[in-house]
């Protein structure tokens, strides 16, 4: 009997826990990126009464002389811009790139803001021209070609875009086939929190296309960044899985 | 009734079932996953093998080892007396020590992981599949104190118990597995709160490997009278922030989070490679392990963790972002049974140490 009871206490044991019941704990801040608000609400509640500081709870101490500081905190009681005069000159002359006509057009690698995980299975190749970064697979680098652009502005557009693409792999550019496209777009978090909005040329494809194309737009602001990967329409169908990896993984650099 | 349950039949077959468990679930783990094939093979009572045919799971196999065993137990004690077989009981007594230890650490143990960059900190732990709904208010002096609910159960409709006195929630449904979608680029509907103008979530099948899971869920958040539809995606790392009563809330659903009895810095990290190859040779990290009253350097690399109470870290992986910034990958394993396999392997060691001595003596006293 005694035994009976040591089991079922052991399975009752077995069950605890599995309430969502709530848990408290203090976490170090830097483990979870802040959202913008709550960077500026911390900010705001270590500033000082009055003060509209943009720096504000950023310990400077390290790196500013106390008279340079002491003048930074005047101009900022005033409300003056503590940038205001600084001559750009001083900077230019020191930047690497100075006496090239034109880096990208040189062929140059442009330095990337984003960053990106490599899915598996693929290999990352140089950055080239325009491109910040292109990728290839391991063992068949003539399967697809996949590569992240990101141009200032709206690039165009998302219309002029689409119908170009669809244009280039033989696609019909009608009103009827962009539509079908957009209500067939899907909209992907990335895991930098940027909002891809993921466009599947393949479905406006029949089987044996020789070329298709699977593209996301990703619009920050005052830049759009373009995801592509073309190639036959099988092998962009089964590398898609890849792409959408690659895509979800995208963020700014910190 | 007691003889036929100590049947050492019974422990044969039961043996022979964890083979071929240990096998068949081992060789699984190819095509299902390691999560999948554990769920299915190890943890379940019982399993549909082929889709229709029931076979019994490790679960049942070692509880029914462990009855047996019990019973074998009871059944020597009935039957021998004297220190000649003193040697057998407490081998017995091992054994069964040895499922009291599997058993706590099934239930009790827990594993998580800490991802960090070189000179990043952190005092908590991060779990491979398991999520929660947390919130917090504004960071102060870089901590920040969190509510959080497990979500693995939460139900259309369930009250969500956070206690908080400036607003009421509940679940209106939980994805364990979703992609988001916003509103055609159309704003979303009044009354809706979420990053990204996120307006609707379609639930997708469950990964093989559960950590690539991204839950979504959808909640009604109730302050200053109104109700309010609030909705989390487990991708969207930034917290989504709500004014209530006017104070900053942050709500994230995310990958739960243990808290840990200390905080853990990234000094340095050193990965070394095969010659002209991608394959890694070694990971070695250096950490800083803080407690308030210690601090600590130490080395973790492979077959070398850092122990701390109930804590053990082992260098799990490591990983570089574009700008070619390292991270290391330390799992975490908490397991406050970590002792007991010990314990009861030397138990065993004494019993059968006991045992043989004693043979040994009765066999020299016949002579």
């Amino acid at each position: 009997m005694n035994f009976l009871v040591f089991v079922l206490g052991l399975f009752l044991l077995a069950g605890c826990g599995t309430g969502a019941k709530p848990r408290q704990y203090t976490e170090l801040a830097t483990q979870t990126p802040q959202a913008p608000q709550e960077q500026m609400a911390d900010a705001a509640t270590q500033a000082p009464q009055g003060a509209s500081n943009p720096h504000a709870g950023i310990d400077m101490s390290a790196n500013i002389t106390p008279d340079a500081r002491a003048n930074l905190q005047k101009m900022l009681a005033q409300g003056q811009d503590p940038h205001a005069g600084i001559n750009m000159s001083d900077f230019m002359a020191g930047n690497p790139h100075a006496g090239l006509e034109n880096s990208a057009m040189a062929g140059e690698a442009l330095p990337s803001p984003y960053t990106w995980i490599i899915p598996q299975g693929w290999k990352q190749g140089p950055a080239k021209m325009m491109r910040l970064v292109s990728f290839y697979k391991e063992g068949a680098p003539d399967a697809f070609d996949c590569y992240i652009v990101a141009l200032p502005g709206t690039a165009g557009g998302q219309e002029a875009n689409l119908k170009r693409w669809m244009g280039q792999v033989d696609i019909d550019p009608s009103d009827a086939n962009y539509q079908k496209l957009l209500d067939n777009a899907r909209t992907i978090q990335t895991q930098g929190g940027l909002q891809a909005r993921f466009y599947d040329l393949t479905l406006l494809q029949q089987e044996a296309s020789d070329k298709s194309m699977i593209a996301a737009i990703i619009a920050t602001g005052d830049t759009t960044i373009f995801v592509k990967m073309t190639g036959t329409r099988a092998h962009v169908k089964q590398n898609q899985k890849g792409f959408l990896e690659l895509l979800k993984s995208l963020g700014l650099k910190p | 009734m007691l003889r036929l349950i100590a049947s050492v039949r019974i422990t044969v077959v039961c043996l022979f079932l964890l083979f071929i468990l240990t096998f068949w679930g081992t060789m699984a783990q190819v095509q299902q996953g390691l999560y999948a094939a554990q769920e299915r093979f190890f943890a379940s009572f019982f399993f549909l093998a082929g889709g229709w045919f029931p076979f019994p799971g490790a679960q049942l196999v070692l509880w029914i080892l462990f009855v047996n065993l019990i019973a074998a137990l009871i059944v020597h004690f009935q039957k021998q007396h004297g220190w000649a077989s003193i040697g057998g009981k407490v081998t017995h007594l091992g054994l069964i020590l040895y499922f009291a230890a599997a058993f706590f650490i099934f239930h009790l143990s827990q594993e998580s992981y800490v991802h960090l960059g070189v000179g990043e900190q952190t005092n908590v732990s991060t779990s491979y599949t398991e999520w929660e709904l947390a919130y917090w208010q504004s960071t102060q002096a870089g901590h920040r104190r969190v509510t959080a609910v497990d979500s693995k159960n939460f139900k259309p409709g369930e009250k969500i118990t956070f206690n908080a006195s400036h607003f009421t929630m509940s679940v209106e449904r939980y994805y364990p597995n979703c992609e988001a979608f916003d509103n055609g680029g159309k704003p979303q509907p009044a009354g809706t709160i979420g990053l990204d103008n996120i307006s609707r979530f379609v639930l997708e099948p469950l990964h093989k490997e559960r950590e690539k899971d991204l839950a979504g869920g959808i909640f009604n958040l109730t302050f200053d009278g109104k109700p309010h539809t609030l909705l989390l995606f487990g991708a969207e790392a930034r917290p989504t922030p709500v004014s209530i009563d006017g104070k900053d809330y942050f709500f994230i659903l995310r990958h739960k989070t243990f808290p840990l009895p200390f905080v853990l810095r990234l000094d340095r990290f050193k990965a070394a490679f095969h010659p002209d190859t991608d394959m890694a040779k070694s990971f070695q990290s250096w950490v800083t392990i803080s407690t308030g009253s210690l601090t600590r350097r130490v080395r973790i690399h492979m077959n070398s963790p850092l122990r701390y109470k109930d804590y053990t870290l082992y260098q799990a992986s490591y990983d570089t972002d574009a700008q070619g910034r390292q991270y290391s990958t330390l799992a975490v394993v908490r397991n406050s049974a970590r002792l007991m396999p010990y314990i009861s392997c030397l138990v065993v060691f004494i019993g059968l140490a006991l045992h043989f001595l004693i043979q040994a003596l009765m066999a020299k006293a016949r002579l």
